[in-house]
């Protein structure tokens, strides 16, 4: 099967998400997907690279770079995003819970708890001593 | 992009946001709303009819807010959100923590 795929490389800095964003939208047309799968794909990216860039890199940020890559064919895009930072597993995190009240609400976790939403499928992996988290949506 | 206005109606204060509540202008969001509310306005209606995208950054500077008005016995309804703010206000099970209502002048006159 062919497969047709497109790469971007950022600087792990918040203002270069949405470069980010607008690549991945843009693939996500080409694809085929309607806008509310580009709009899904759209915001999963902006919370996966957010959480590198706060979380994984921190205060290391600087020089760092967030690699993503788009593949996709008839039935399904593919994110692959990649960072350097230490190992971490987002999807070991325990999800947020909708029904909790105001005041005990804390303030994250909801970035992964979208992603894992809004995309078919959600899987993490540390390859090359890079973690990626490569991020599925159907095409219908 | 990302634009607020602020305007009073009698005892409320109208804030409107239009175009996109995201993890890069959040903070941008979260200070006019904190500015609001230390200028002593703590009956706060959120337009977000015209936000047509709100990632977590964005539901998490409406939560502070809203913990910040209701310490002060204030509160912050939202008006007429679109549907892709209102789908990931349900998401999050915001939708039963917020006041929302389906038109900019029901919220006002909620109050």
């Amino acid at each position: 099967m062919n497969l047709e795929e497109r790469r971007l490389q950022i600087p792990a800095t918040m203002d270069q998400v949405a470069i980010a964003c607008d690549f991945v939208a843009e693939v996500a047309r080409d694809a085929g997907l309607d806008d509310d799968g580009v709009y899904h794909c759209r915001l999963s990216v902006e919370e996966i690279c957010t959480n590198i860039i706060e979380h994984g890199y921190g205060s290391n940020a600087s020089g760092e770079v967030i690699d993503i890559v788009c593949r996709y064919s008839p039935q399904r895009f593919v994110i692959r995003v990649f960072d350097d930072a230490p190992r971490f597993n987002p999807l070991e995190l325990s999800s947020p819970d909708p029904t909790t009240p105001l005041w005990e609400r804390q303030s994250g976790g909801w970035g992964v708890y979208f992603v894992r939403k809004f995309m078919n499928n959600v899987e993490y992996r540390y390859e090359g001593q890079r973690n990626q988290l490569v991020m599925q949506k159907h095409i219908s | 992009m990302l634009d607020i206005n602020v305007a009073q109606q009698d005892h409320v204060t109208l804030v409107e946001a239009s175009g996109r509540v995201n993890s890069m202008n959040a903070n941008q969001f979260g200070e006019a709303l904190s500015d609001v509310i230390d200028k002593g306005n703590i009956h706060l209606v959120l337009d977000l009819s015209n936000v047509d995208y709100m990632s977590s950054a964005g539901l998490r500077e409406i939560v502070s807010a809203l913990k910040k008005v209701k310490r002060a016995s204030g509160d912050l309804r939202i008006a007429q959100p679109s549907e892709r703010v209102h789908e990931v206000l349900e998401m999050a099970g915001l939708d039963t923590i917020f006041q929302i209502f389906a038109t900019q002048g029901d919220a006002v006159g909620s109050y």
